[in-house]
């Protein structure tokens, strides 16, 4: 067995375990994302990055313990670096949550961005509103697909569509998929801006957000991509 | 004896400035709207009907449920849609919650104070703990039966233009039943630990009032308006009764019925409808409506009123489900329309012009508003009652005067939704 | 004798099958075996023979990667013919490459006697001149002498190689062959003294041979700089039986080819210093892992493999040690992320991508067995080493980082090449004093050290000892020893770019921050170049550079931004230009560069108006010609054409 010093409290783990083995057993959470039992250990997502006492970052999915190693989880820069990170990851993120299997509240990725402050997730991930109950595909024009989530979905789960009252997605890519995501069941995106207007029309990014929405709503008629 | 005072009137929604110029027997009273126009009706123009009742509801957090009601209701007026009678027994439930909460705080925290003779809020805190704890907890279980019926707690989303638009279920009418029968009990909790006092004695020397017609229960809305005269004119007509003049003092209109000045609220309801409510009245020891101070007590009456009844409403209903389904498509897209609500404060008035699904033009008049004048008259006779006989006393003259504004619950950021453009429009 | 390796007579019996333990020794100093003066007197022959030549008069001409670019094949072909069109009775031999590129293609001229002379920058057609004069006995145009024999003409004029800065200062410790031996000789190499290194290891025990590393003081020449006698310790203290050794000749670094100058003008040196190693880890196989872009190096390597491998130097009881050890080389797929040890074994298995250390290679590598990756110039030093004792190398250097290492110094000096010198040398010294200093009358701004995962130096810092420590006090780390010379002409932000772009490009794509981060920060260089960046850009450069830094799964991330982080502390200033004057202060990235005419120098000949192509520029009612900036599309052609040189840049 080996001793090892989580925040202060010494655990003991077996040996050849990882870190995230002893700072659970310690009592104390890190958040992953790219492991995945045996069959993935390879420490990509680099969400679970935790601070040595040499002040290096080791990702605690992979680390293997030894004989009094001390380490901390929840250190300044292993907050701001994680924060970047969730920046990153949702950067590249296809974000079509209103697709998505995950949507209603089992989306890890939003429940991280949420507890480290990173906006960018469309409301659609936190309503459970689902396939023929979603109000888009009822042909209501839900700002859901393009408002910045963390209300919980409150108006739609309540019956109403979103009214976009927490700011618009910026993301081009999103607002693109979002267009076609209208497109698909019928929705004008004129109504979609129009109500849009209420919260939204005097923010300085409002200009692109309709540009996006109008050419990739456009575009899908005309047969093209997004 | 010359005299001018300004009187900041605090303890009311939103700045108002009350001023007095007594000048020997001549006094001079001015209700002085100060807060800053807000260009509601501007703003609403040029949008899509559907849009414009969020617009509506976010006039004002304390009563979002009557302007966005009123809204709906004048575009269904306007573009010439019908609703059933379900639907209209159900919003109806939802304003009157909405009455009572808004009745609830008004009196708790703004009035009561004045009411018990205590300087403010701390004072009052630690004079009546319990009373605060058992008003706090009322307030919350009218606050979830609202959220159920309108989907959020401020801002309601659920009622739309054609019905609802999320079905309402006999679970959830079930679910609000319960709700407003718990809050029976502590409001009568409340009613048992309040020692009511009396209050100051004070003559209306105008009691013109306009309320509502109802169909049938209190605080039922029709499309007909009743005076206090007796006259009664459909919603539509109003413009030939009522007029609106600007006040060069205030950023609020003035508004006159047939030229003279009125009130409107629950003093103006519970004096129209005394038969209806006269049990509870006499619970309550009784109301001299022809005092403007009545109107805390009339606030009381239609709480404990509202609280017996509701659940009655909601249980005789036989529906198992309302709304619900696609969005509303209108084929008419032209019209004007007038959608008449009893707000908690009083009557209020949505008035707009529609054409090609857009709406043109948007007149709103508050409850506020109406009785901007009124509060000028009674704030005259006030004072001149207190100049006449005593030696005068400028504080207790400045508290009385507060204390009577206060009565009348302005909502003073509603009474500003009109704008000023280049002197056209006022 | 045709050869020094083989039998020299028939009670010689060195072979594969009966390998002898003194054969090495016995090519130079033997025949051991057995006691024979003709034998003795033929080895010698032999050995005069390869160092002079059989007639006496030996002509090198440098056949590297680099010196055949600049044109060295035709040059030798031109010297073979001449030689034998003219009866010349000389040896023509290939060899490597010196390290004095700038001098590429160069022909050294040796007769017995006379002083082996250099002659720079050669074309075919020079030649026979050349040739001509040296037989003559002048020596008056070659550019320098090995040393002075007395017996030519023009000697005295002609300055010795010791004479010039640019050698004199060097230390030719690990490159003492570049340049003299053919690389594809293993006989050259011997007759030299290869191979000495791994007969003394072999005489040793593995641990005497790690203690002999530890004590020189030798440190990983790749750029980690990790103690080699430390990672061959802890490899070694595996209780595995199966273990390997791989020479890293990735050398992915854009300008930087010590690696490869070494492994083509002396292969033979990085094998040797390869089979040491195998011997005191323990391993019984071996890896030469080569760039695809490199064949020449890759081509070298296998014919030194394939010759010792013949003449029992790789294989089964090596010099009848009971030491087994052979060697594969491996072609890289063309990544610069290969470079990176956990890449460069993933790689072999299939895959390059990184993984996650610890645990590191030396414990746990190649197919999970202890690995120990060295550089080809690591390498090196070991043969050397191993052959000379280690205080031969630990007299060089400074306490901590000793001996002697090679760079690359390219950019905007005078004599570009690969220069070594011992550690603790001043960047001053290397850059101004060997590599010449910065030509065309320019001033240097900064140099680039390491590639691009090193940082940039201020001119002002170049008194910087280059030494691992030194380096990274000021933000830069030596990498595998890559340096390009800035001068004022280049811009700081678009050197960042530049780097960036690279990183971006060779990122494996397998952790976020690498992946995403490097893209991020090339898009905001872009906007800024562009003129279209703000200030909390700058924030954002800094910011998401250090979380890089620090959140990267390997080596190629965490160094990714160094380029970024160094330009912005010492070169704020420009980067503060572009994006609040909106202004190129070097007067190069073409979105912010302003073009005028210079009123007094215009001639009013029109050509810039005639070449533009949006019609920016027009004439005046003095005769002058003036560009309207609102039109002006930044492409340059007014520049590069006007005749008197009357347009300017700002």
């Amino acid at each position: 067995m080996v001793k090892v010093i989580v925040n202060g409290t010494e655990v003991e783990v077996e040996e050849g375990a990882t870190l995230l083995r002893a700072i659970q057993r310690a009592g104390y959470e890190v958040p992953t994302l790219c492991l995945f039992g045996h069959m993935y250990r390879e420490a990509s997502c680099r969400v679970c990055l935790v601070e040595l006492s040499n002040g290096k970052l080791v990702p605690a999915c992979a680390y293997p313990v030894s004989e009094g190693l001390r380490v901390l989880t929840d250190t300044p820069k292993v907050r701001r670096v994680r924060r970047t990170v969730i920046e990153l990851i949702l950067a590249t993120h296809k974000t079509k949550c209103w697709e998505c299997l995950r949507k209603g509240g089992h989306c890890l990725l939003l429940k991280l961005a949420s507890e480290y402050g990173v906006e960018g997730i469309p409301v659609c991930a936190e309503c459970p509103l689902y396939g023929e109950d979603c109000l888009v595909v009822r042909g209501y024009p839900c700002l859901g697909p393009i408002t910045v989530a963390g209300c919980g979905a409150q108006c739609p789960l309540s019956g109403s569509y979103c009214i976009g009252c927490r700011g618009p997605i910026t993301r081009k890519d999103t607002l693109r998929e979002a267009a076609r995501f209208y497109a698909k069941y019928g929705v004008n995106i004129k109504n979609v801006l129009s109500l849009a207007t209420i919260f939204w029309g005097r923010l300085s990014e409002f200009n692109l957000v309709r540009s996006e929405l109008l050419n990739s709503f456009t575009n899908y008629f005309r047969g093209g991509g997004p | 004896m010359r005299l001018s005072e300004v009187i900041e009137v605090d303890r009311v929604f939103g700045h108002v400035e009350l001023e007095v110029v007594i000048d020997g027997d001549d006094v001079l009273t001015k209700f002085r709207v100060v807060h800053d126009p807000r260009f509601i009706e501007l703003a609403m123009e040029g949008r899509h009907y559907l849009e414009v009742p969020y617009i509506a509801s976010r006039i004002c957090g304390a009563c979002s449920i009557a302007h966005y009601l009123a809204s709906i209701k004048a575009i269904e007026n306007a573009l010439g849609i019908e609703v059933s009678e379900d639907t209209e027994v159900v919003r109806d439930v939802l304003n009157s919650l909405q009455v009572i909460q808004n009745h609830l705080i008004h009196l708790t925290f703004l009035a009561l104070p004045d009411y018990l003779g205590v300087k403010d809020i701390n004072s009052l805190l630690s004079k009546s703990r319990d009373v605060i704890k058992l008003v706090m907890k009322l307030n919350s279980l009218i606050l979830k039966a609202i959220k159920v019926l309108g989907g959020r707690i401020v801002n309601p989303n659920i009622p739309y233009v054609g019905g609802f638009i999320r079905e309402i279920s006999r679970e959830d009418l079930n679910l609000a039943i319960k709700y407003v029968n718990e809050s029976r009990g502590v409001f009568s909790e409340v009613l048992s630990k309040l020692r009511l006092k009396d209050l100051p004695l004070l003559k209306d020397v105008a009691n013109n009032y306009l309320v509502l017609k109802i169909r049938n229960h209190y605080l039922s809305s029709s499309d007909e308006v009743v005076a206090s005269d007796g006259h009664v004119f459909k919603h539509n007509e109003y413009l030939n009764y009522i007029e609106e003049v600007s006040s060069s003092w205030s950023n609020s209109k003035v508004v006159l019925y047939k030229g003279k000045p009125l009130h409107v609220g629950p003093r103006a309801r519970v004096s129209k409808y005394l038969g209806i409510v006269k049990e509870v009245v006499s619970e309550l020891g009784g109301i001299d409506t022809n005092n403007p101070f009545s109107n805390l007590i009339a606030k009381l009456i239609e709480i404990k009123y509202l609280l017996e009844v509701i659940p009655n409403i909601l249980s005789d209903m036989r529906i198992s489900k309302l709304g619900g389904g696609s969005p509303h498509k209108s084929e008419v897209l032209n019209g004007e329309g007038v959608g008449v609500i009893e707000a908690p404060r009083g009557l209020l008035i949505h008035h707009y012009v529609i054409n090609g699904g857009r709406l043109v033009h948007a007149n709103i008049i508050t409850p506020t508003e109406i009785n901007a004048r009124h509060i000028e008259l009674s704030a005259r006779e006030l004072s001149i009652n207190l100049v006449k006989n005593n030696p005068l006393n400028i504080s207790k003259l400045r508290s009385m005067l507060s204390f009577l504004v206060r009565t009348y619950d302005p909502c003073l950021p509603c009474a500003v939704h009109v704008s000023v453009v280049n002197g056209l429009r006022r | 004798m045709r050869s020094l390796l083989e039998r020299c007579c028939s009670k010689c019996w060195h072979s594969t099958e009966y390998p002898c333990r003194n054969y090495v020794r016995c090519r130079l100093e033997g025949p051991l075996c057995h006691d024979d003066p003709s034998c003795r007197e033929a080895r010698r022959a032999r050995i005069e023979e390869i160092k002079y030549g059989r007639y006496g008069f030996k002509i090198r001409v440098p056949l590297a990667s680099c010196s055949i670019a600049a044109g060295a094949q035709e040059v030798y072909e031109a010297v073979v013919k001449e030689v034998k069109s003219r009866g010349i009775k000389a040896d023509v031999g290939r060899v490597g490459c010196t390290g004095l590129c700038y001098l590429d293609p160069w022909v050294e001229l040796h007769r017995r006697g006379y002083p082996p002379a250099i002659y720079a920058n050669v074309r075919p057609e020079d030649v026979g001149k050349i040739l001509s004069e040296y037989l003559s006995g002048d020596v008056s145009s070659a550019y320098a002498l090995r040393y002075r024999t007395g017996r030519a003409r023009g000697e005295d004029k002609v300055p010795t190689l010791d004479e010039l800065d640019v050698w004199r200062l060097q230390v030719r410790y690990v490159s003492r062959n570049c340049g003299l031996i053919d690389p594809e000789s293993i006989e050259e190499y011997i007759a030299y003294g290869g191979y000495r290194g791994l007969d003394r290891a072999l005489r040793m025990s593995p641990d005497e041979v790690i203690e002999e590393i530890k004590k020189s003081g030798l440190r990983g020449r790749g750029g980690a700089g990790f103690p080699t006698w430390l990672k061959w310790r802890i490899c070694r203290d595996q209780p595995s039986k199966e273990k390997y050794v791989i020479v890293n000749a990735d050398e992915g670094d854009p300008g930087a080819f010590m690696n490869r100058l070494l492994a083509e003008s002396d292969p033979h040196r990085v094998l040797e210093g390869l089979i040491i190693a195998g011997y005191a880890v323990g391993a019984a196989k071996g890896f030469i892992f080569v760039r695809a872009e490199k064949p020449l190096m890759a081509e070298r390597l296998r014919k030194a493999v394939e010759d010792a491998r013949k003449y029992g130097l790789l294989g089964r009881n090596i010099l009848g040690r009971g030491f087994n050890f052979d060697v594969e080389v491996i072609l890289s797929a063309g990544a610069f992320v290969c470079g990176e040890e956990t890449a460069l074994i993933a790689a072999i298995e299939g895959r390059a991508t990184p993984r996650q250390r610890p645990p590191y290679p030396a414990v746990k590598g190649l197919w999970g067995k202890p690995t120990v990756i060295n550089n080809v110039e690591t390498l090196a030093h070991v043969a050397t080493i191993m052959a000379e004792g280690w205080e031969s190398f630990a007299r060089y250097g400074t306490e901590k980082s000793k001996g002697t290492k090679m760079f690359c110094v390219t950019g905007a000096v005078k004599r570009t090449g690969a220069y070594e010198v011992p550690l603790g040398t001043t960047l001053r010294v290397l850059v101004e004093k060997i590599a010449g200093g910065a030509r065309d009358g320019r001033r240097i701004k900064a140099i680039q050290i390491g590639g691009p995962s090193g940082g940039c130096i201020p001119a002002e810092l170049m008194d910087t000892p280059i030494d691992y420590e030194s380096l990274q006090k000021v933000g830069a780390i030596m990498g595998s020893g890559g340096i390009v010379v800035i001068d004022d002409s280049s811009c700081m932000v678009d050197v960042a770019k530049y780097f960036t772009s690279f990183v971006v490009a060779e990122s494996c794509g397998k952790c976020f921050p690498c992946r995403v981060g490097t893209k991020i920060l090339y898009d905001t260089l872009v906007r800024i170049t562009e003129g279209e960046g703000s200030d909390e850009d700058l924030e954002v450069l800094q910011d998401l550079s250090e979380v890089i830094k620090y959140a990267s799964l390997c080596a190629l991330g965490g160094t990714a931004p160094n380029p970024v982080l160094s330009t912005l502390r010492y070169f704020r200033n420009e980067y503060e230009a572009h994006i609040r004057d909106k202004r190129c202060p070097a007067g190069v990235c073409s979105r912010l560069v302003t073009y005028y005419i210079i009123d007094s120098k215009c001639v009013g000949c029109g050509s810039c108006a005639r070449s533009c192509p949006v019609g920016a520029v027009s004439r005046g009612s003095n005769g002058k010609y003036v560009i309207d900036s609102s039109k002006c599309i930044r492409c340059g052609q007014c520049f590069i054409v006007c005749p008197v040189g009357a347009v300017g840049k700002r």
